[in-house]
């Protein structure tokens, strides 16, 4: 419980540090890092998942309200929520972790990590782009990928120095 | 009874999924199109004074650039001054500038809105033109006491009447949601011959804006045989990522006009 409650107080932070820095930062034009979505992901295995979900839920309504895109970062974020235990089970080796370890890379491995962060940033990316644009084409595939290893490489950067064991 | 339960138990994870995704798609349906953004309107009178704040932090360091645009934009008055007698042929409508400045603005999305921090009390309502000193910005939608929300060129609602300045042939702009700094031209057909280069201004059949305020130049252009009208490519002069201040036009005669227009409808 008490590590639930950290995740609490980190939420406006996280929050603030998206909305008044990195939604005003743009690489190429039109790439824009999301990087709150590392708070979702170091969040420890056994996390209730009732609690997950309420949390993701209220993190991408927050995000939605001040960008003007109500719905998207939230059905998008509930996604990752919903998946996320069983993608940290394909790519995490299941005899390193204790049930109440963060998914760190100190913990888990960069290389796992890596591979974890980004195919649920992919999956984010995907239903946000999907959902904003309201079609799908080539052009929003590469925007899909590019953002993707640009929001990887921030969340994998800051992991380091936001989160430790 | 406890079947019930054992039921609420076993799949409760998927219950809370299921009801707040259907919430979010609600708000998603609802609120993204344009007429019912009911909500947004709402949060804005407080997210106007949010974003006043922070922008009164930022604004010390972006000095040094507002500084300059405002030696451009003096110098450009200079050279109205000493040639007003033409002004006055070009602009037969009279109009006023409220000068507001803006306080939210982006260009990464499909639909960017502008926030700026004149409202009903200044005497802006919805419809009125926005431009800034290099070209057109958009139209106003919606205003609280302080503040309005302007629906920027770089939104796919927007469609701003325009005509090339050496032809005078009159076309409509739209943005395909994809690079800020580039526009398109729609209804402008096959047969007219267009140069590379050529500028794009505002014509003034609309009583939006008044006529001959620039918008870009013509970078590319194809003729479409399914269409019948040419798919032109606009590089805008307005830079959307670096504007701090912008003026809403407020033209007395253009409702005249629209009375005058109206008798038609009846």
């Amino acid at each position: 419980m008490i590590k639930e409650i950290k995740y609490i107080i980190l939420l406006p932070l996280f929050l603030f540090v998206q909305i008044y820095i990195l939604n005003e930062v743009m690489f190429a034009s039109y790439i824009n890092p999301y990087l709150y979505l590392i708070i979702l992901f170091v969040m420890p295995f056994k996390t209730q998942k009732w609690f997950l979900l309420i949390y993701a839920f209220i993190l991408g309504l927050s995000v939605d309200i001040f960008s003007e895109t109500l719905g998207m970062h939230s059905s998008a974020c509930l996604i990752i929520a919903l998946l996320k235990q069983s993608i940290t089970k394909i790519t995490i080796p299941h005899n390193i972790i204790e049930e109440n370890d963060e998914l760190i890379s100190q913990k888990i491995g960069v290389k796992s990590f890596i591979l974890f962060t980004s195919i649920l940033v992919f999956i984010h990316h995907s239903i946000l782009f999907v959902l904003e644009h309201a079609s799908i084409d080539f052009r929003i595939l590469l925007k899909i990928i590019l953002s993707t290893i640009i929001s990887s490489i921030i969340i994998t950067i800051c992991q380091f120095f936001f989160f430790r064991v | 009874m406890q079947n019930l339960i054992r039921f609420f138990r076993m799949y409760n994870v998927l219950i809370i999924f299921l009801l707040l995704q259907t919430y979010s798609i609600n708000l998603y349906l609802n609120n993204n199109s344009f007429q019912n953004s009911l909500f947004i309107n709402h949060v804005n009178n407080y997210k106007g004074e949010l974003y006043s704040i922070s922008n009164n932090i930022s604004e010390y360091f972006n000095l040094k650039d507002i500084n300059k645009q405002l030696l451009e934009e003096n110098n450009k008055l200079y050279n109205l001054l000493s040639s007003q007698k033409s002004i006055f042929l070009q602009n037969e409508k009279e109009t006023k500038f409220i000068s507001g400045k803006i306080v939210n603005n982006s260009v990464n999305k499909r639909d960017n809105f502008i926030t700026l921090n004149k409202g009903k009390k200044h005497g802006v309502s919805a419809g009125m033109g926005v431009i800034c000193e290099s070209g057109v910005l958009g139209i106003v939608h919606s205003t609280t006491k302080n503040y309005s929300l302007i629906i920027s060129i770089l939104n796919k609602e927007s469609a701003i009447s325009i005509s090339l300045k050496r032809q005078n042939n009159f076309g409509s702009l739209k943005w395909n949601g994809f690079n800020y700094k580039k526009a398109n031209i729609e209804s402008i057909p096959n047969h007219v011959k267009i140069q590379l280069g050529d500028t794009i201004i505002t014509n003034g059949y609309s009583t939006i804006f008044p006529a001959g305020i620039n918008i870009g130049t013509i970078e590319d252009f194809k003729k479409n045989d399914k269409t019948g009208n040419q798919d032109i490519t606009i590089n805008l002069f307005t830079d959307f990522n670096n504007i701090k201040y912008a003026y809403i036009v407020n033209s007395e005669q253009s409702k005249e006009q629209i009375n005058l227009e109206d008798l038609i409808n009846d």
